[in-house]
């Protein structure tokens, strides 16, 4: 198992690699002079040029390439362009809002979409999976800050159930968390139900007619013990990939919901960033997603092999 | 004949396809004693896996449905039955081992784990207990060091050892009737002797009834007692293997007996029999059989051949019977 | 070489029959033609929003702001007074044209590579592949923020963006087709009597692909708009004085309690407009058949 992983870290390598090479090039690319930015409306030429040596702005791309690796790879992200800070710091800062937010909509959709998935593609045809198949392709058109709009008037403006805004940490007061965590959750959490349950109902109805099915209700085992057992496990089988895509459009997400719904995560710093110009700070965003989006596909690749005992490492 | 343990009598099996409401079982009825192993022949598609899984209960629904007739267990009546009293009965009474055990074995969980959940199911015992039961199984089907194979799943098994598991798991339970629906086809000849002796010496050990389906005339003279021929959904033939083999009354069955390679004489060219069957929704009329005939009449084609009664408990189903003497196997 | 003009023949001749069958099966989708009329009438609508809209969309009325819904405006007023239908039909224009700009991005960013590492294979194809899988492990919307920060807030900045992210997906579809076709018998005996590429691509291996691409640019059109409206709700997209439906929720947002009908007209304009490319694209799956559906 410890060399099934250091496997896959290895394999990780060249693809971080690539990475990098994509998230500095967006220094390359961008057309203001940050060194202008830095030093303000009414700097001189002089102080500017100070301020590109200073930075190293002046040196050959590959050189700057080098020195932003080596200090990523040490954990030195930079400053903020904005705030002076620790770019790292600020990021450390704000993850668990992001990964909260992001954990609680994976357990939403997961919620959602396994019975969903499975009442319609244990019947396919049925009213039940009319309603479900419509139901998942009305999730994926509806745009989610649009949805979490509506939530808002509903249960915040209109109700007063729900806060409309805000974020309590999770160790602090878990009801509160809840409470605040709640509509962001279902929000960003719509889609991604809506795209497993269109595959958990896939995969369901091509398990459902496999030999295997009939061998276990040839051995007297009830229908729904057959369904649950049998064949949920292999339905999630393709599940857990899309699974792992899907992580990286929830994170890509929360820059919205983080938006709408205030709270200080990572998606609002990057959107907040953009209008401040700020680079080192969105690099590091970028970055930090990055690492994010490839550890949950480590896990997701791990837990691949409990579900399909045919790729499990020996 | 021991007195019948598995009644099944004019039973009738519909599918819905493009074509409409289909039979492809029609009328079909026999009888297996206990302790006694039928044989269940005919080419593909003439019904007998259709036949097998409506004695399971096992039918697709939609698109499939009983049409009629009776499926009796024991005497108890297994079509119309409750599905929890089914269930109580599948796999602990009547068991049935598949024709492909690539697919029919569970890959996302242990061969221990596939028969210690049909063990605790009927038997409603502890996991452990269960744990032993499978080890005896599978050391009944001559899986080397079985204990440790437990932990073993169906993709780290060959073809044979899987069909072997596949026969322990049916046979955990202690089933009285055992079907077995073409469970040697998808394998290589010699690992196919060796899975038929297997079940031989099973069935003289434990006297289970068995439902042994097959398209190869060869293997059911070496298992059988009687033997039940169908062709396009309906049986043709129903005889002892003796009678069968020296004196077959249906000309469908004179025409397997040439196509058998192992006893055809030698230098004398194997005679398959030519065209193909009728798809279920074009039945020919009259005998089913007529269009590939070599002795059909226009009176062959004109109305429905009943089965009809021969002496010494055989039965076939062909208005020619008694003027034909057909060809036997030696 | 008559073999290979024969087997040509018949090659040709399947695709166009399967072309065919294609587009009969495509006329019994009945959701799916009745999506398209729909699109089709939005797009009209757009086009001659000028004739069509009742009034002005940038016409402001101070003493009329933030009406709710009223017979003299369907949709209610905004916070300068001006009608919001009108303003909901001028956004069709820019919120259509921006989703088709990024998947004509997307197409051309993707197919080129796609059918050179399908063609090339080898050391050129695992490049490729490596850049691709790259791309695919970003957060999308993270990175299509970060390209519109490097770039600067624009309509047509946002839409690259859109484009990069979606361009794998085509750049995959042309791989995997041109793989299949490059190993197919014809084509090496195309190659083995001098045809070159550019001709074996014409002649084999785009009409292979015509359909499942269309399918793929049906759902990406929805995607790209999704994907638009949320850049510009954030102010990244469609900047003043030109409005998409996702910038006109933007700017409702303010008014959210006073005026909820500035949110959501332009939100359900994008919500059934998404749902009908994506309802076209499954139509147009489902057409497909099986022969090509397992080539996808
Ligand atoms: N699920 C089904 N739907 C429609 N037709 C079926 C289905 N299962 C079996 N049939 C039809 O029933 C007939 C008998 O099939 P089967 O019992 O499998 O034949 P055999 O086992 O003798 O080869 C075939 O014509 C087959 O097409
Ligand atoms: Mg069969």
């Amino acid at each position: 198992m410890l060399n099934f992983i250091l496997q896959r870290l290895l394999a990780l390598v060249p693809l971080l690699f690539i990475v990098s090479l994509l998230v500095f090039s967006l220094v390359l690319i961008i057309p203001g002079d940050p060194a202008y930015m830095l030093a303000g409306e009414d700097a001189t030429p002089e102080e500017i040029a100070a301020i590109r040596t200073d930075m190293g702005l002046d040196d050959p791309a590959l050189v700057q390439y080098a020195r932003w690796t080596a200090g990523v790879l040490r954990g030195d992200l930079g400053t903020s362009l904005f705030s002076d800070q620790p770019v790292l710091e600020v990021l450390l800062e704000r993850l668990p809002v992001t990964i909260s937010l992001a954990a609680a909509a994976i357990v939403f959709s997961l919620l959602i979409s396994i019975p969903a998935g499975v009442i319609a593609g244990t019947r396919p045809g049925s009213i039940a999976d009319r309603v479900v198949t419509l139901g998942a392709s009305t999730g994926l058109a509806i745009p989610n800050f649009w949805l979490g709009l509506m939530l808002i008037l509903i249960f915040a403006i209109w109700n007063g159930w729900l806060p409309a805004t805000g974020y309590v940490p999770l160790s602090e007061n878990p009801a509160a968390w809840l409470r605040h965590i709640l509509l962001p959750a279902f929000t960003l959490g719509l889609s991604a139900a809506a795209i497993l349950t269109r595959q958990l109902r896939g995969a369901m109805i091509d398990v459902m007619n496999q030999d295997y099915i009939r061998t276990a209700r040839a051995k007297g085992l009830a229908w729904r013990f057959v369904v649950l057992k049998h064949a949920l496990k292999n339905a999630a089988i393709p599940m857990v990939t899309i699974l792992g895509l899907q992580a990286n459009y929830l994170l890509g997400g929360t820059v919205i919901v983080e938006q709408i719904f205030g709270m200080p995560g990572l998606g609002q710093l990057a959107v907040a960033s953009v209008f401040t110009r700020d680079l080192p700070m969105i690099q590091g965003v970028v970055v930090m997603a990055v690492f994010v989006a490839v550890f949950v596909n480590l896990l997701v690749d791990i837990s691949y092999g409990w579900f399909n005992p045919k790729v499990r490492p020996q | 004949m021991a007195a019948p343990i598995l009644e099944v009598e004019d039973l009738g099996v519909e599918f819905l396809t493009d074509h409409g409401w289909v039979r492809v079982v029609d009328g079909v009825s026999f009888s297996v004693g206990e302790g006694e192993t039928l044989g269940l022949v005919g080419e593909s598609g003439s019904g007998k896996t259709v036949t097998s899984l409506s004695v399971m209960q096992l039918i697709p629904v939609p698109p499939g449905r009983i049409s009629g007739g009776s499926i009796r267990f024991a005497g108890r009546e297994l079509v119309g039955m409750s599905e929890p009293q089914l269930e109580d009965i599948r796999g602990d009474d009547i068991a049935m081992v598949f024709q492909e055990s690539m697919t029919s074995l569970n890959p996302a969980f242990t061969i221990g784990e596939q028969i210690c959940e049909v063990v605790r199911r009927h038997r409603g015992c502890s996991r452990r207990e269960a744990r032993d039961r499978a080890v005896e199984v599978l050391e009944l089907v001559q899986i080397p060091d079985p204990r440790s194979r437990l932990g073993a799943f169906p993709h780290e098994f060959s073809g044979g050892m899987r069909q072997r598991a596949a026969i322990a798991m049916a046979l955990a339970c202690d089933p009285k009737v055992l079907i077995a629906d073409e469970p040697t086809t998808a394998l290589d000849v010699t690992v196919q002797a060796q899975v038929l002796d297997l079940l031989r010496s099973l069935q003289e050990r434990f006297g289970m009834a068995i439902l042994f389906v097959t398209h190869n005339l060869g293997v059911v003279a070496d298992l059988c007692d009687r033997v039940a021929v169908m062709y396009a959904g309906r049986i043709v033939e129903t005889a002892t293997v003796f009678d069968l083999f020296e004196s077959p009354q249906h000309p469908y069955t004179e025409g397997l007996l040439q196509a058998m390679p192992q006893l055809g004489e030698r230098g004398k060219r194997l005679a398959a029999i030519p065209g193909t069957p009728p798809m279920p929704w074009q039945m020919p009329t009259g005998c089913r059989f007529h269009p590939r005939c070599p002795y059909a009449e226009t009176a062959c084609t004109e109305q429905d051949i009943p089965l009809r009664a021969l002496a010494g408990d055989r039965h076939v189903r062909c208005r020619r019977v008694e003027e034909l003497t057909l060809e036997g196997a030696q | 070489m008559s073999d290979a003009t024969a087997s040509e023949f018949e090659q040709l001749g399947a695709s166009v029959s399967a072309r065919r069958r294609f587009l009969r099966r495509f006329m019994r989708q009945r959701t799916a033609l009745f999506a398209l009329g729909f699109l089709v009438l939005l797009a009209l609508g757009a086009v001659f929003a000028p004739w069509v809209a009742p009034y002005d969309p940038l016409a402001q009325n101070l003493d009329r702001v933030l009406e709710a819904p009223s017979l003299a405006h369907w949709f209610g007023t905004d916070e300068l007074g001006r009608d919001v239908l009108s303003r909901t039909l001028f956004a069709a224009r820019i919120s259509l044209l921006a989703a088709f700009q990024a998947v004509l991005i997307a197409l051309v960013i993707g197919v080129p590579p796609g059918l050179i590492a399908g063609l090339a294979g080898g050391r050129t194809d695992n490049l490729i592949m490596r850049l691709t899988d790259a791309l695919m492990s970003f957060p999308p919307l993270i990175l299509a923020v970060a390209i519109v920060a490097a770039l600067g807030p624009s309509l047509t900045n946002a839409m690259i963006a859109v484009g990069i992210l979606l361009s794998p997906t085509f750049l995959r579809l042309m791989r995997g087709t041109a793989m299949a076709v490059a190993q197919e018998t014809y084509v090496e005996a195309a190659r083995s009597i001098g045809c070159t590429q550019s001709w074996i691509i014409m002649r084999h291996i785009l009409p292979n692909v015509v359909s499942p691409l269309f399918v793929q640019i049906s759902v990406f059109a929805g995607v790209a708009m999704l994907a638009e409206a949320g850049l510009s709700f954030l102010g990244l997209g469609a900047q003043p004085p030109d409005s998409s439906w996702g910038a006109m929720v933007g700017r409702g947002f303010r008014y959210i309690s006073h005026s909820p009908s500035l949110i959501v007209f332009p939100g359900l304009a994008i919500a059934v407009t998404v749902l009908a490319f994506y309802v076209l694209g499954d139509g147009l799956r489902d057409s497909l058949g099986r022969e090509i559906r397992r080539e996808e």
